[in-house]
């Protein structure tokens, strides 16, 4: 059918389409606006649908020869539409349910028997300024606080114990991006906050800047050794690093859960909620978004990744049996040969002999430990005993479970026997460490390590004397300072690449 | 003495923390404390055995059935073949249902198309009625049928259209149990019964979060603001709701919406506060189920709509409804909300019989939609004397309607002729077989 096929293929009105193809089956007018054309009607009018054609087409001659060139009955429909000559549309609808044609022309509008909702082609409202207003903007956001703290207190763990964050650190041009974003984390966590910063190259006037700023209790230490360029070497002192502030939570008594926050890593808020369920040791999965082990590798390794079936994120953690027990660890380690990384798994029974190998490979910031663990035993049996005598029994036997060190935790000095320790020296059995994270299986945690280019440099700035820097002048590698150009560069070398003329 | 003190400061306690600290609340409508009221006992239903073309057949020439948002006609089927309240004997039947699948008929594109719904009715009301004398009793008046598709029992998926059908007029006496729902609107009649679209309850529950992550998203929709393929022009499409949401607040860092349909949509959704449902090309939508499973407050835009089990769960309280002219205004009413509205809100929506209520699970479980569906039903009961015709007397007239419904059911239906033949034909061959082996 004719209109059927129409209809399949545009958005075109019946009567429009019944005229055009008249137009189209009539006889044109051969030449100029003079010659009277031949109508589709013949002589004699009956009905007034040829009538009305016929005095269009009048018009349209008069007004051809008025104006000068033929002017078709076409134009005049479409004139007339213009004019706002409400022509029926096609039903919208048609378009979706395909081919199917249910009667042509339109509905007149219905009112349903209320008047106020009737179906039909309505305004769309839109308030004179559609922008957003400021006070409503801030009364959202507090009622946005009010629903997120009826959040915590219902769902969210009822104590909270304080989070003692260790971050390593030194001084180096990304410095200021990595630390304010671990700063910034720290702010939003939940709880109270201990962050401990422990520099390399002792405590530099940048840090403490930052530091100044960040609203937080923190901690400044400072170990004299600088970083050292080399991978592994920076390995092993970001490890005496952490070991410095383990031993400032000793010396200090702190009480909390240490979260060893390295400043270029990703923490997702989740894990603070997370992590309050550990009672001495906890192990997390961690994303490891780069293997660290230099860019070129990683780029190839990613390249070889994505050409083979799945790219998928390496991750290191926890190996879960079904009840949810430890039973080994997803290493990502170098292999031997090529350099590149593998990820493996290993099971304790593995490398009962070669523990040391998956030790140094587990990162640190997988692992949060109960500060309690790194106590000095003998001053926590004082202080217990001089608790008990004044608590009374039934409470005595809780509180001794919560704060005596369990049989299965090494001593501070078995653990930190060598510089580079590792968290799972740290139980005598393994079998112990709870696995965080729904059992390993959701990472809340992501290793990255990205620093500028070793030769990136910045000047100085003019400062008169800095005499407590702890690194030598001559290694331009490491000289971070502001961001910010207050003298002109050096050396000039005009750009011998660029696409544009000088 | 000390005991009494200690007694009354625990109570106080009690009180406290039971005000501020509980999860969730009771939810009791208009109808009562009725969500978690058990069906059985209460009524019982006679199920038609109908010929398979009315049913299994449909649903064998288009899986997609299952899993699309009509699908509670199937899934009521299964449920009522299985259920206790189901009795195999008519005479002592309170309600009578006709398993007819009328929303199968599929596009490509997996839109049911309504063209041959309102024949394939008619054909099922004429045959239970020559089978049966219980159609006949009370010309449909105990039967119920279930119509889930746009405009229920107008069988139409354009407004315009539907008006001008109207309900089909043999289901004028019947109980019709729908999707749609707006007030004084043609084809929602009186005394139907609304129920939610069907969401798969396993794909959502797929998708929970734990409840602690922060709701930190003021206000989240996803989905279409001007229908383009449809209308072009705009301001026809969900009457210009839609088109105004997003002209007004397409700027606004407070409104989360967009047409693109993220692979986390329903992660989404759990860390939203308010869950915008306008009207579409219909008022209700899968989103008003989706934001009370997710614990989303809904917003619905939609004049005089009727949710779903309206008697028994209390809307005013649990969502927030905005006029379509106050649209414009919508963040200045949302931002105006109380927070301690807008935390009773989430407790009844935290409710478990309330998630129950809107969901369809297989197989069945307490409280959920279909118990929802038997105790409208029995709230029902008992039956009006007066649906009981005398014997002779005929309340619908079986010739009106538009003269396309009155065709007969084509190619599906064998009336008694064809019938024959195709019994002669199924002898034929039987005699063949045994003659020839």
């Amino acid at each position: 059918m004719k209109s059927g096929s129409a209809a399949a293929g545009g958005v075109l009105h019946p009567v429009l389409r019944r005229s055009l193809t008249n137009a189209a089956s009539t006889p044109r007018k051969s030449s100029g606006s003079s010659s009277p054309e031949r109508g589709g009607g013949g002589g004699v009018l009956i009905g007034p649908g040829p009538l009305i054609r016929l005095c269009l087409h009048a018009v349209a001659c008069i007004a051809s020869l008025v104006i000068g060139f033929r002017f078709s009955r076409e134009t005049l429909l479409v004139l007339l539409i213009d004019v706002g000559i409400k022509f029926p549309y096609v039903e919208p609808g048609l378009g979706v349910r395909d081919g199917v044609q249910d009667g042509g022309g339109r509905l007149p509008e219905v009112r349903t028997k209320s008047g106020r909702v009737h179906v039909g082609r309505h305004e769309i409202l839109i308030r004179p300024w559609p922008h957003p207003d400021s006070a409503e903007i801030y009364r959202a956001h507090a009622l946005l606080e009010r629903v997120q703290v009826e959040q915590q207190s219902l769902y969210g763990p009822k104590e909270r114990k304080t989070v003692i964050a260790i971050t390593p650190t030194f001084a180096r041009t990304f410095q200021a991006i990595h630390l304010l974003g671990v700063m910034h984390t720290l702010r939003a966590a939940p709880g109270p906050v201990i962050w401990i910063v422990v520099e390399a190259g002792g405590r530099s006037n940048e840090t403490a800047s930052i530091l100044a700023s960040s609203r937080l209790e923190f901690v400044h230490l400072g170990v004299k050794d600088a970083m050292p360029v080399a991978w592994e070497q920076r390995r092993r002192m970001e490890t005496r690093l952490r070991i410095e502030g383990l031993s400032h939570v000793r010396r200090e008594k702190l009480d909390g859960l240490i979260l060893f926050a390295d400043d270029s890593n990703v923490h997702s808020l989740q894990l603070f909620d997370e992590i309050q369920k550990v009672k001495w040791i906890g192990a997390l999965s961690v994303g490891l978004l780069e293997t660290g082990s230099g860019a070129t590798e990683t780029a190839s390794s990613m390249v070889a990744a994505a050409s083979s079936a799945k790219p998928r994120l390496p991750v290191q953690g926890p190996a879960c049996n079904e009840t949810c027990h430890v039973v080994g660890w997803h290493v990502l380690r170098p292999s031997p040969v090529d350099g590149e990384d593998d990820s493996s798994s290993s099971s304790f029974t593995d490398v009962a002999g070669g523990l040391t190998d998956v030790a140094t490979h587990l990162e640190w910031s997988g692992f949060v430990i109960n500060s309690r663990a790194v106590w000095d035993e003998a001053e926590s049996e004082n202080e217990e005993e001089e608790a008990s005598s004044s608590t009374m029994e039934d409470e005595q036997q809780e509180e001794d479970a919560t704060r005596r060190k369990p049989e299965w935790i090494n001593e501070w000095k078995e653990w930190i026997s060598e510089d580079s320790g590792s968290p799972l020296r740290l139980a005598k059995d393994q079998g112990f460490i709870e696995a965080l994270g729904n059992c390993g299986r959701e990472v809340m945690l992501w290793w990255i390590r990205v620093e500028a280019r070793a030769d990136s440099r910045y000047p100085p700035r003019q400062v008169a004397l800095c005499p407590t820097r702890g690194y030598h002048i001559y290694q331009l590698t490491r000289l971070p300072h502001r961001w910010s150009l207050t003298s002109p560069l050096e050396i000039t070398v005009p750009a011998q690449r660029t696409p544009w003329p000088e | 003495m000390g005991a009494a003190w200690i007694a009354l400061a625990l109570g106080l306690a009690l009180c406290a923390s039971a005000e501020q600290q509980q999860q969730h609340e009771r939810i009791s409508g208009s109808a009562g404390d009725v969500l978690e009221d058990d069906p059985v006992g209460r009524l019982k239903v006679f199920v038609y055995e109908l010929p398979v073309k009315y049913n299994r057949k449909v649903l064998e020439k288009d899986p997609r059935c299952l899993t699309h948002m009509f699908a509670t006609e199937i899934f009521v089927h299964e449920f009522l073949l299985g259920s206790a309240v189901r009795t195999l004997n008519p005479e002592e039947a309170d309600w009578f249902y006709t398993p007819v699948y009328t929303t199968c008929d599929l596009t490509p594109n997996g839109l049911p198309l309504p063209f041959k719904s309102p024949r394939m009715m008619r054909s099922v009301i004429q045959y239970i009625s020559n089978q049966w004398p219980y159609w006949n009793r009370t010309e449909g008046a105990d039967h119920f049928f279930v119509v889930p598709h746009d405009f229920g029992a107008c069988f139409h998926y354009q407004e315009e259209k539907a008006i001008e059908r109207g309900i089909l007029h043999l289901l004028q006496r019947a109980t019709l149990v729908q999707t749609f729902g707006q007030r004084y609107h043609v084809c929602l009649k009186e005394g139907s019964i609304v129920v939610p679209p069907y969401c798969p309850p396993q794909k959502m529950q797929a998708h929970l979060i734990p409840p602690s992550i922060p709701r930190s998203i003021f206000v989240y929709f996803r989905g279409l603001f001007y229908d383009y393929g449809n209308d072009p022009e705009g301001g026809y499409y969900a009457r210009g709701a839609r088109a105004a949401v997003w002209e007004n607040f397409k700027d606004n860092p407070l409104f989360d919406i967009s047409t693109e349909h993220p692979i986390t949509y329903y992660e989404d959704m759990q860390r939203a506060i308010f869950c915008l449902c306008p009207l579409g090309w219909a008022p209700w939508s899968p989103r008003l189920v989706e934001g009370v499973i997710f614990g989303c407050i809904p917003v619905i835009i939609a004049d005089d709509i009727v949710l779903p089990f309206a008697d028994a769960i209390p809307w005013e309280e649990i969502g927030v409804f905005v006029a379509e002219k106050d649209v414009p205004k919508l963040d200045t009413i949302l931002t105006s909300i109380p927070p301690e509205v807008i935390l009773k809100k989430q407790r009844l929506l935290a409710t478990p019989a309330m998630k129950q209520a809107m969901l369809f699970p297989q197989p069945a479980q307490p409280g959920d939609a279909f118990h929802q569906i038997l105790n409208g039903l029995a709230r029902k009961l008992p039956h009006d004397r007066r649906i009981y015709l005398n014997p002779g007397e005929k309340a619908l007239n079986w010739s009106s309607g538009p003269p396309g419904d009155l065709k007969p059911c084509k190619r599906n239906t064998l009336d008694r002729e064809s019938r024959n033949w195709h019994q002669l034909l199924q002898l034929l061959r039987h005699w063949c077989r045994v003659l020839l082996f």
